[in-house]
């Protein structure tokens, strides 16, 4: 059975784009947590644990609410059926830097529990999980760059094979210094809205 | 995706030895691996105990044949990856397509902790060199290109369950014959980062850890590397040799509750295990031992014990927690476990879960504390259960 990419979303310099079109940009604050703060703000999200997580679970939550609209993929599928893929260069790179920074300053030293938490990269998929209470199979995969075949041959074997009826997967990325670069898609046997093949992915991630 | 995936190699370099035979004299012998840390440099050298891997990095990097200056974590890969590679003995091995599938959750952070000790005296100090190998997916880098492998290589961090998904994956490369042999499994290696942060979320035990005890008071970390080779059925008429057994179920699911502590009545880990138990076509009663994830934490051993009662009820088979021997070896478990347990069939042992001594007041069951030979084993479950609630399972079958 063939699958289809239902719904696609890009967050990247400043600008938030659903399907191709731009929704969301904010020119005062396109510095990592202010826009995503921002984001927040604009989709009227209400869930106070945001605040608490780190860069690369606020964007990974972000664009994963913007592909979810009206939160309808829990009424589709079973929650069981969700899977969730997702990669990144950096790992939680930007996180283990900083909290290196507070376990290596002698004078300062304060080993947070709270910023140790996000120290794994996979930690952005558990955060999905929490607020959804997708319990399918999930996979984290460090590469040097924007994978289009590694994740069309994961996802599309969880498809084909029924271990998920959706999935939600893409690039969830911060450096070190902060620069973001997000792109999640809904992949499901149902009509869709692009051809779900590693070329239409890669275009998609190109052009968002 | 009838297929099946078979095991023909194994390698493992934990506390407890530098591969497969020191490990099975250690099992032999009951020696745990935990003790006093004496090669980190940490504060909490004499106050907290770890399993570290009792070579320095000179001599680790002297059976690797890499540079010393290089992870600690890519040298007990390349020294547990190679073993397993040479234990498979796969006579053409070049004319198949092979791929390296390693997890890690640290990749070269012990290199960065020495960068940063000149760096934030004064920031035009520190070797670069130190930073250069910082992520995950370099350490899986180094040791491809030392194994010769040119075909694929993708690094998994998924926390304390990576292995076991590096496993998953492997086998789904295999079965949809993208790849015919596959070097799967994990690495991590003790450094103040993890310790730290363990100690922080308050998960450590001050002694040494008593998993699926009553009395149990935290994990202790570890350090190792764990591989398996796996193959496809075109690769097993090749062989000089019967391989080992099968892996024949898999299933990893989300326990969608916390970032670091398990559901009170293990919902991820009951679907993991329910799942992979699904796949392979078995029934609870046909697992012959059970490898558990076990960490010693109060949380985890009482999330993984419910869901194991809520599967096995009345009949449970042995079970014990190796992490009593090599601590907590976190991405590199589920790859160390799984060549445990395939140890277990084709040895026909089970191990003790040292320590143990009062049985958990919820669970009507106990780890078993002997070590047992000449046991017929034929299906092994091993669990890996990692922060962000990843749940996975494993089964492997004698053939």
């Amino acid at each position: 059975m063939k699958s289809e990419i239902q719904s696609y979303c890009t967050i990247r310099n400043g600008e938030v784009r659903m399907n191709g079109n731009l929704v969301f940009a904010d020119n005062e604050n396109i510095i990592a947590n202010d826009f995503f703060n921002a984001i927040y703000r604009n989709i009227k999200l209400q869930y106070a644990k945001f605040f608490k997580m780190d860069l690369l679970c606020k964007l990974a939550l972000l664009s994963t609410e913007m592909i979810l609209p009206d939160n309808n993929v829990p009424s589709l599928f079973n929650k069981e059926e969700v899977g969730l893929v997702f990669s990144n260069k950096s790992s939680s790179g930007q996180t283990d830097a900083e909290y290196n920074l507070i376990i290596a300053d002698k004078n300062n030293y304060f080993p947070s529990p709270s910023v140790f938490v996000y120290t794994l990269p996979n930690i952005l998929i558990g955060e999905i999980c929490i607020k959804h209470n997708f319990t399918g199979e999930s996979a984290f995969f460090v590469c040097e760059k924007f994978n289009a075949e590694l994740l069309t041959n994961y996802v599309s074997d969880l498809l084909r094979n029924d271990l998920a009826k959706a999935v939600i997967a893409g690039w969830i990325e911060i450096n070190e210094n902060k620069e973001y670069d997000a792109f999640t898609f809904l992949a499901s046997h149902q009509k869709g809205r692009n051809p779900f093949t590693s070329i239409d992915l890669e275009e998609l991630y190109r052009d968002g | 995706m009838s297929s099946s995936v078979y095991v023909t190699g194994r390698g493992v370099i934990s506390a407890i030895g530098n591969n497969v035979a020191e490990h099975l004299k250690s099992f032999e012998c009951e020696g745990a691996g935990i003790g006093d840390i004496s090669l980190l440099d940490t504060i909490y050298r004499k106050k907290l105990p770890v399993a570290e891997v009792k070579s320095t990095n000179k001599e680790l990097s002297a059976i690797a044949g890499l540079p010393a200056d290089i992870s600690r974590t890519a040298l007990l890969s390349l020294i547990a990856a190679r073993e397993a590679l040479n234990d498979a003995a796969i006579p053409d091995l070049h004319s198949f397509r092979i791929g390296f599938v390693s997890a890690n959750t640290v990749g070269g952070m012990d290199k960065s902790e020495d960068f940063f000790i000149d760096f934030l005296e004064d920031n035009r100090k520190g070797k670069l060199k130190n930073v250069y190998d910082h992520e995950c997916g370099s350490m899986t880098e180094i040791v491809t290109d030392q194994l010769g492998i040119k075909d694929f290589m993708t690094t998994i961090s998924t926390a304390c369950s990576s292995s076991a998904n590096a496993i998953c994956y492997a086998a789904r490369l295999i079965k949809n014959n993208v790849l015919d042999v596959v070097i799967a499994g994990g690495t991590d290696a003790l450094t103040k980062f993890t310790l730290n942060g363990f100690n922080t979320l308050m998960i450590l035990d001050k002694e040494y850890c008593k998993p699926f005890d009553e009395h149990r008071n935290g994990l202790n970390l570890g350090e190792g590397a764990g591989y398996l080779v796996l193959v496809s059925e075109k690769v097993v008429k090749t062989l000089n040799k019967k391989p080992y057994c099968k892996l024949s179920g898999y299933n990893n699911s989300n326990d969608a509750y916390h970032q670091t502590a398990s559901s009170p009545d293990g919902t991820g880990s009951y679907l993991a295990m329910k799942g992979a138990l699904e796949k392979s076509g078995l029934k609870p009663s046909d697992i012959d031992y059970i490898n558990l994830h076990g960490t010693g934490t109060p949380n985890n051993d009482s999330a993984e014990g419910t869901a194991i009662k809520r599967i096995f009820d009345p009949h449970y088979p042995p079970m014990s927690s190796t992490k009593s021997f090599t601590g907590h070896t976190l991405g590199a478990s589920g790859g160390v476990e799984a060549v445990f347990s395939v140890l277990a069939i084709k040895h026909g042992i089970i191990y003790p879960n040292l320590r143990f001594e009062t049985r958990m007041n919820e669970l009507p069951f106990e780890p078993e504390k002997r070590f047992l030979k000449g046991q017929k084993i034929n299906h092994v479950l091993s669990n890996s259960f990692g922060f962000g609630g990843n749940c996975t399972s494993l089964i492997f079958s004698g053939i």
